[in-house]
């Protein structure tokens, strides 16, 4: 009958709908076997890429991030798209595997006597993608944007010790008076209010503006998603920007620096980290994982572990992060020493990490992580060691015997990931079970975080207790990750004004901190210094540290190259954080890697 | 007819101007702001200065009164997180593609939906009817990110016909339509089906078989015709819902949309972002209802305006 043609109807057009699917262009391939060598591939920097290279149409590197909203450091380091290692404004210094500072922007450095002045010389024939030598000035200027007051980030700038950079930052100088200034075109000096012996090290991320395109656009950080104004200094240059989509750089036949690229192209994909593992898996993505927001989520690694060819593709090794527990320790009831331990001693690390957080994360016991400059993991190992009776003792002697009488606690999460959520909640059942005490668990998004520890620091409210949050390294110095609890103290400081953003005070902590940093040229003597503080950070337990994080990245067996090689330890890591020089390291090639 | 239309136009600009204000103050009242970023506390100057730039020193009602005026000029502010677009640029960038997925999911969803009731209820009690109604449910109680994965999972790794995401092409946008449109097609079926039986016992129909009309006449002049009126009910707040997009979707089909926003503004606090989707939204659903409710004038010759 006829009104069977409604049923044909409705099947006709699934089948075209399938039939089309089955037409169309299968998903953008894997490179496929190179087509017969016609000698060696050289790539528009003119450099030869090695023997086994595929053709240079076939040297894109494509891997997945998150759009942000900038396109250089120079307006906002928190929102910045992807791509400020290799393909904007350069770094003066660029860390190697074993993070020591090496030439980049800056082909030498040298400081004084004293400690208190620096001169970088930079590399002479540096010239922006848009033939606009890049000079001395231009690092002037860098650090004059960096302290400006509209820029939203300049934390560890400040922690440089530049002169006059807190009057800069606060408006009461000009710019122009800090102590950065350019001797000639290609030198310049940096003078501290005190020695600052990591200085160098922070200089890794100091990533040069152009003068000639930002000095009139200084109330603009958007100056870059123009396409007519953007340069880059890097070993790539942006060549198209499709919003919602991806980023394409191709690299930069102007430069000339230390890190010249063999890969034709990198793209950058805009996708969701859930969705990156198949993208990946289809061939769509030469690489995946591996950094903080995109770290491969723990389903995938149990897929990955499961399945031998995934397995191969894997890349392994620790980052510098510690998730960490911190208390209200002004306020009762973690005003008190004992209960600040019963909670250190009460928490079984090994299990986190065996469970919930498989392949992701080693126990932590300490701030500094493994391999860190100056770390003491080893030392401090048995401080807070899980003793679930020593726990119980120590909460009955501050008062609160089998937890009778503690206050229902939340324990909160900024922007939590599911592992840091099934980390908190393994902690939960952890208090619940060897200390009795009843924890909810609220995760918070940024800015209402933000704003319960600005009101718990500045105002001493006492409503913001306990919460459970990583702090990722900002440069590799035994004096970065410490300064998360204290520093050198001004002159009569208020207590909610003490260096360090916790709620937690020690004036020995601050004044072995502060001595460390009048220590020049004396790593191992400073690390001593950096030691000892660390062991009154974790003995009054100003923090409960849980899991040190491990990244793992997936990347594709003809991705070859430099990158690959192991450092010092024995490690080989699959970015350098955002110091990676990564994509000058690479290249496709048609055989595949061991 | 056209002073009933200028009348509800009136009634939903009022509406508009009340649902702004509560926008507003709600925004403004949530803890956090658009730099409330990063690790470190901000110095106080900072912030300061951040606020002045954007306006956001100044009492909300002033902020309010700024934004209004602005409004009237139909400029609806610039975007906080993409501040080299106004709000108006973002959405007509993203909205196009929305729309697109949207429209394609409705056709898809009625184009199937329909005739899956129609056949449901002319087979009713039969296996025909209990397969459209297992479907239904299936439809209705399976999230669409849950078919947008399996899909993925099917179509793009495991027989390697389709690329996971993207919007390129053709071949881009079949996995998440598909997928976006498994509930509607569930709904619309039910619906209709309900509609279509209720119409089918009623005497005219009855009337129309025993004065020896053809199947199809009965069916198209008699059932269906009458069937439509509920159902235009139902099916119309459905459009607005389609084509404002939708997050998971668009998330897990990287598809450079509208939909993410609906939710990314809030947790990025983009004030103008989010009370300028707020007014879409809203100025699409109140459209949505009159155009329905003057359907009824032709669908149904009792429904008279006054």
């Amino acid at each position: 009958m006829r009104r069977q043609l409604y049923l044909i109807f409705a099947v006709s057009l699934i089948v075209v709908l399938v039939l089309a699917a089955c037409g169309a262009p299968a998903a953008p391939a894997a490179p496929e076997a190179a087509a017969p060598a016609t000698g060696p591939v050289v790539n528009r920097l003119g450099v030869t890429l090695p023997d086994d290279a595929l053709p240079l149409d076939q040297q894109v590197f494509r891997y997945p991030s998150n759009e942000q909203t900038y396109m250089t450091w120079d307006a906002s380091v928190y929102s910045e798209n992807d791509g400020d290692s290799f393909g904007w404004p350069d770094s003066c210094v660029r860390p190697d595997k074993d993070f020591n500072p090496q030439p980049n922007t800056c082909e030498s450095w040298s400081v004084s006597d004293d400690g208190l002045t620096w001169t970088f010389n930079l590399q002479q024939d540096k010239v922006w993608s848009d033939g606009v030598p890049l000079t001395a000035d231009d690092f002037v200027f860098t650090f004059q944007r960096f302290a400006r007051p509209d820029y939203d980030f300049e934390w560890f700038y400040s922690m440089m010790g530049i002169k006059n950079w807190a009057q800069v930052v606060s408006g009461e100088v000009a710019p122009e008076e800090l102590g950065v200034k350019a001797v000639d075109d290609h030198t310049f000096t940096i003078e501290t209010d005190f020695p600052v012996p990591f200085l160098i090290k922070i200089m890794a991320d100091v990533w040069v503006v152009p003068q000639h395109i930002v000095k009139d656009r200084l109330d603009d950080g958007t100056w870059a998603l123009n396409p007519e104004n953007y340069v880059s200094a890097g070993p790539f240059v942006l060549e198209s920007y499709e919003k919602g989509k991806r980023l394409t750089f191709v690299a930069n036949d102007k430069y000339t620096g230390p890190y010249a690229p063999m890969l034709d192209k990198v793209i950058v994909e805009f996708m969701d980290p859930q969705v990156r593992f198949a993208a990946y898996k289809n061939g769509e993505l030469d690489a995946v994982g591996g950094g903080y927001t995109d770290d491969l989520p723990p389903s995938a690694m149990a897929e990955i572990m499961a399945n031998p060819d995934l397995k191969k593709d894997l890349v392994s090794w620790p980052n510098f992060i510690t998730y960490y527990l911190f208390f209200d320790a002004w306020n009762a009831p973690f005003d008190n020493l004992q209960v600040r331990q019963a909670f250190s001693h009460a928490i079984d690390r090994d299990k986190i990490v065996n469970g919930p957080l498989q392949y992701q994360a080693v126990p932590a016991y300490s701030m500094n992580p493994p391999g860190f400059p100056g770390e003491n993991v080893e030392g401090l190992k048995d401080v807070q060691a899980f003793d679930p009776a020593k726990a119980q003792q120590l909460l009955a002697d501050a008062g609160f015997p089998n937890g009778e009488g503690f206050p229902r606690l939340t324990l909160y999460t900024r922007e939590a990931n599911p592992a840091l959520t099934n980390a908190a909640e393994a902690i939960a059942s952890m208090l619940k079970e060897n200390l009795n005490l009843d924890i909810e668990i609220q995760n918070l998004d940024y800015g209402s975080y933000m704003d319960a520890l600005r009101a718990q620091k500045r105002e001493k409210s006492g409503d913001f207790l306990f919460a459970l949050v990583p702090y990722e390294f900002d440069f590799v110095d035994g004096s970065n990750m410490l300064s998360v609890w204290g520093g050198c103290e001004a002159p009569d400081a208020d207590l909610s004004l003490m260096p360090g953003r916790h709620t937690w005070y020690n004036a020995e902590y601050n004044s072995l901190l502060c001595e460390a940093g009048q220590v020049l040229n004396d790593e191992a003597k400073r690390n001593e210094l950096y030691q000892q503080a660390e062991r009154i950070l974790i003995e009054d337990v100003a923090l409960v540290p849980i899991y040190h994080g491990i990244f793992n990245a997936l990347v594709k067996p003809y991705v070859k190259g430099p990158m690959f090689e192991p450092n010092s330890k024995g490690q080989v890591t699959w970015n350098r954080f955002r110091f990676s020089s990564r994509e000058s390291e690479i290249y496709k090639s048609t055989g595949t890697r061991e | 007819m056209a002073r009933y239309i200028l009348t509800r136009l009136l009634g939903l600009l009022f509406v508009l101007w009340v649902l702004s204000m509560i926008t507003f103050w709600l925004m403004h009242d949530v803890p956090g702001g658009p730099w409330a970023y990063g690790q470190q506390l901000m110095s106080d100057q900072q912030l300061d200065a951040l606020k002045i730039r954007y306006g956001l020193d100044k009492p909300v009602w002033q902020q309010y009164l700024i934004w209004l005026g602005g409004v009237v000029r139909l400029d609806f502010g610039m975007s906080f997180k993409h501040p080299d677009e106004s709000v108006m640029a973002l959405i007509g960038r993203t909205w196009p593609i929305t729309l697109h997925l949207g429209l394609l999911t409705l056709l898809v969803a009625f184009g199937i939906g329909i005739p899956l009731g129609i056949v449901a209820a002319m087979k009713q009690n039969t296996w025909i009817d209990y397969l459209a109604t297992l479907l239904s449910i299936f439809g209705f109680v399976t999230p669409h990110f849950v078919w947008g994965i399996l899909f993925i999972l099917t179509f793009a790794l495991y027989l390697k016909w389709l690329p996971t995401g993207g919007w390129e092409g053709p071949q881009y946008w079949i996995l998440p339509v598909l997928a976006y449109a498994f509930a509607p097609i569930a709904m619309i079926a039910r619906y209709t089906r309900a509609s279509v039986v209720e119409a089918l016992r009623a005497d005219h129909v009855r009337t129309a078989r025993a004065k020896g009309l053809g199947e199809r006449s009965v069916m198209s002049h008699h059932v269906l015709r009458n069937a439509l009126i509920p159902m235009v009910t139902v099916f119309g707040p459905l459009i607005p819902d389609l084509i404002t997009g939708s997050i998971f979707i668009e998330a897990i089909f990287r598809i450079p949309g509208l939909g993410s926003y609906w939710v990314t503004s809030t947790f990025d606090r983009d004030y103008p972002m989010i009370i300028g989707l707020v007014m879409l939204w809203a100025v699409l659903i109140a459209i949505t209802y009159l155009i329905t409710d003057v359907l009824y004038v032709f669908l149904d010759p009792r429904v008279r305006i006054r």
